[in-house]
Parts: C-alpha cells; structure tokens; sequence
C-alpha cells in the first residue's frame, strides 16, 4: 500500500467533501450534494487487506470529522463499519453497479445515523430535517458511486493495494 | 498471513484505533474544532473555488427597466428597516436623558471584514470565515452581511486565523429579537431560533400579543455585541402553536439569503475594552 497516493486521494475527497465545488451540482432547498469519503470508505474496505482497511476506515473517518467540525463520531462509526465491510468481503461480492449503489446507500445510512446519535452525545441539537436530508444525500452519493468507483479502481494500481483474503483473520 | 508476522495483530491495530476515537470523541469541543478550522483555514483558496460561479448562477436575470433588481431591493429595503429601527431607538434614548451611565467605561466597537472560506457539512447552517482572533473575532460576537445591514449569525468557534459562524437559521442558534411593526408602537421581545431551514422561528409569544405576517424582526442590542437594533427578518407566518393553543408559533424569513454570502462583517469590542472584560 502507498500511503502517500492515498494520502493524496484522501486529501482531494476532504477538499471536495468540504469546499464549494460539489455544491454547484447541489440540488433541492437542502443544497443536497453528494458525499465523496462514503464511498471512499466503501471501495476500500472492501478492496484492501484487513490491516489497510481497519487504518484506512478509521482515517476516512476521521477526514470526515475534519469536515465536520464535530470530532469523534465518524471516526468511530466509519472504523467500525470499515471492518464489518471487509468481513462481509468473504460473503459479498460488489462488482455490478446496482450493487455498488445499494452498498453505498446502505453504508452511508447507518453510518451517517450512527455518527448523528453519538454526535448527539457530545453535542445535543435539534436539527430538523436532518433524516431527510440524509436520506437524499445517501441516494445522491449512491447514485454516483459506480463513477467514483472506477475512478478508484483506475488508481488502485497507483496506490498498490493489496487484495489478500488470506489475511482476514482477527485474532 | 501477514498480519500475524507482523509485531501488532489486526486486533490490536483495531483495538488502538478504537480507542483513539473514543478519546477524540470524548475531548471537549473547543479542543478538538481548533483541527477542523485548521484545515479550512490551511486550504481556503482551494475550498473556494466554485462559490463565486455558484453566486453567480444563484442570481436572478436583469430587471426590466420600470423595476429594479432584487439585491437593490433588499438592499434598499435593509435600508429602510435599519433606519426606522434607529429612529426607534433614538426616540427612546431621547426620552431617558436624565439617565447618564458615567460610572461604566464608553463602549465602542468596531467591524472586521471576512470572507468566507466555506460551509460546515451538509446538515449544519455554518460557514467559515478567514479572520480569527488575530483580528479580534471572539465566539458570541454578531456577524452582519456585507453591506452591515442585516444579522446573519453568531461566531461559535474560533482559531487564530479563522472561525466558524453559526447562522441564525441554525438548529443550534438563539438570538434575542425584537418584533415591530411599522407605523406603529408594537414592540414585543422574544427569541428567535433557526429552524434548520432557511427560515427561523419564534415561539413562547403569548396569543394576546399582537404580531402579524409582515412585522420586521429586529436583532436586539446587546451591550458590547451591538449598539442598536439591527433588522434579522420579517415574520411570514402566524398560527397557534399546535402543542401550546394559547401561544403563537411564529415563523420568520432572514433578511439576508443565507445562500448568497460572499463577505461578511464581524463586530468586534474595541481591543482595550476586551482586555478591560478579561
């Protein structure tokens, strides 16, 4: 694994995530556009080793607090929801683009959901409508998904993942 | 295989990593959001990139000639509210002439001009903006628009470079209000909190009080935040809170559209003042 390729990638998804460029693709009075790191974190937990795919989880995670601005729970939640995907690995096998889709929307839901409640703990709010726009978010991020996804999988070679399933064992 | 040649199993990588973000998780926030204005701070000029298209495009066309544009008209219209609620306050400052506060210090304040960097995720009404304290920028200070015409939000975090501004549309956000109507003494206060829309809301108003679509809502002066009443919205909608049938839920519309903010103004105490509070 070249960290630095990742590293990179990861960089451009947290600009991408945060900054105004994805939002001139926004829709609806939300302003709902896509999320990038979710299928990121996807792609790669299900693509790499356990190793690589427990630290990358937790880094996407962590990105995403960073764009946030809530630290905590979305590391939590995309580490633990990293290495339940490279677990299921062995029974799920994504490569068509439904499939792609309704993994990325599934992830993004519970995750999202997740960080939301535990976020709740450390900083309690009200905000309405906040189901809603992640239900959009999750079909929009979904949606596009299989484009990111060939993007990854065109740059795998760059970042020189290693798919090895001999190494899933957790002990 | 090689997991178990290495020194640390893929249950310890995990078990530390997991602990690692519980205690991030568990460490105040005024600790941890220094690293996320770090990070909008460090890549402002990238974030920013497609605002100024995304302004444009949320523009609306040309006016005919009979009518002016819509941003002359709010503009105008910010004006007018602005001027009205001065008036309101002189009048009272010219009735309580006999009361002279010279044993408290002259407040003065004044204004940083910021722009701003970008918005906080998808769900939260929060922007960025690139002046911190440096510049003075403290949490609870007002930030008007542009034009310093109309309030839009709260700082609620800072760093030495940037903050992060809460809008009043935020979930999270209360601003003590007054609501006027022109031509008129009504003049009730209550407290406005965002919806998580585009609109904010006011409740705890008893029926018996007056209030009416089309009333302004003023941002109340706030000793040391600001000097006079500053125009926040108009009330669009009036009804009985459906859980409390004798008090008004009331809805209002910002005066500012919180989509089009490019520059905003901070009001910042005067430096000697903020070292005579601390």
């Amino acid at each position: 694994m070249r960290w630095f390729l990742f590293s990179v990638i990861l960089l451009i998804a947290m600009l991408l995530e945060a900054g105004n460029l994805l939002k001139l693709f926004a829709f609806g009075g939300w302003y709902i556009h896509p999320s990038i790191l979710i299928t990121l974190l996807v792609y790669y937990a299900l693509a790499c080793q356990a190793r690589d795919a427990i630290i990358i989880s937790f880094l996407i995670g962590f990105a995403a607090d960073i764009t946030t601005g809530l630290m905590g729970p979305h590391t939590l939640c995309f580490g633990l929801m990293g290495l339940l995907l490279n677990q299921s690995n062995q029974v799920l096998l994504v490569q068509r683009a439904v499939y792609k889709v309704l993994v990325v929307f599934s992830v993004y839901l519970v995750a999202e959901t997740f960080s939301h409640w535990i976020g709740l703990l450390k900083e309690p709010t009200s905000q309405s409508n906040y189901y809603s726009i992640m239900l959009f978010t999750g079909i929009y991020s979904a949606v596009i998904s299989p484009v990111l996804w060939s993007i990854l999988s065109a740059l795998s070679g760059w970042v020189n993942i290693k798919k090895s399933r001999s190494s899933r064992a957790y002990h | 295989m090689a997991g178990r040649n290495s020194h640390f199993s893929n249950a310890n990588v995990f078990v530390s990593l997991l602990t690692v973000a519980i205690v991030l998780l568990l460490l105040p926030t005024r600790y941890t959001s220094r690293v996320s204005l770090f990070f909008y701070d460090t890549f402002e000029s990238v974030l920013r990139i497609g605002r100024d298209v995304q302004l444009n495009t949320l523009r609306p066309q040309p006016a005919q000639q009979e009518s002016i544009s819509y941003n002359e008209y709010a503009r105008l219209w910010k004006s007018f509210k602005n001027l009205e609620a001065q008036l309101f306050a002189l009048r009272e400052e010219h009735e309580r002439l006999a009361k002279v506060r010279a044993d408290l210090p002259q407040l003065s304040s004044g204004v940083v001009m910021a722009r701003i960097t970008g918005t906080v995720g998808n769900y939260s009404h929060e922007v960025i903006i690139n002046k911190g304290q440096t510049a003075l920028v403290r949490s609870g200070q007002y930030v008007l628009s542009e034009g310093e015409d109309a309030l839009i939000g709260v700082v609620s975090e800072t760093s030495e470079t940037a903050a992060k501004v809460r809008l009043i549309t935020d979930a999270k956000q209360s601003v003590e209000v007054r609501i006027r109507r022109d031509g008129t003494d009504n003049d009730i206060g209550a407290m406005m909190i965002g919806s998580g829309t585009n609109e904010c809301r006011i409740s705890m108003i008893d029926q018996q009080q007056d209030v009416r679509e089309g009333d302004t809502v003023y941002a109340a002066a706030v000793p040391n935040k600001l000097d006079i009443p500053v125009v926040a919205g108009e009330v669009v909608r009036v009804r009985p809170d459906d859980l409390h049938p004798l008090l008004w839920d009331i809805i209002v519309t910002p005066a500012e559209d919180m989509t089009r903010l490019n520059d905003v103004a901070v009001i910042v105490a005067d430096e000697t003042l903020l070292k005579w509070t601390e």
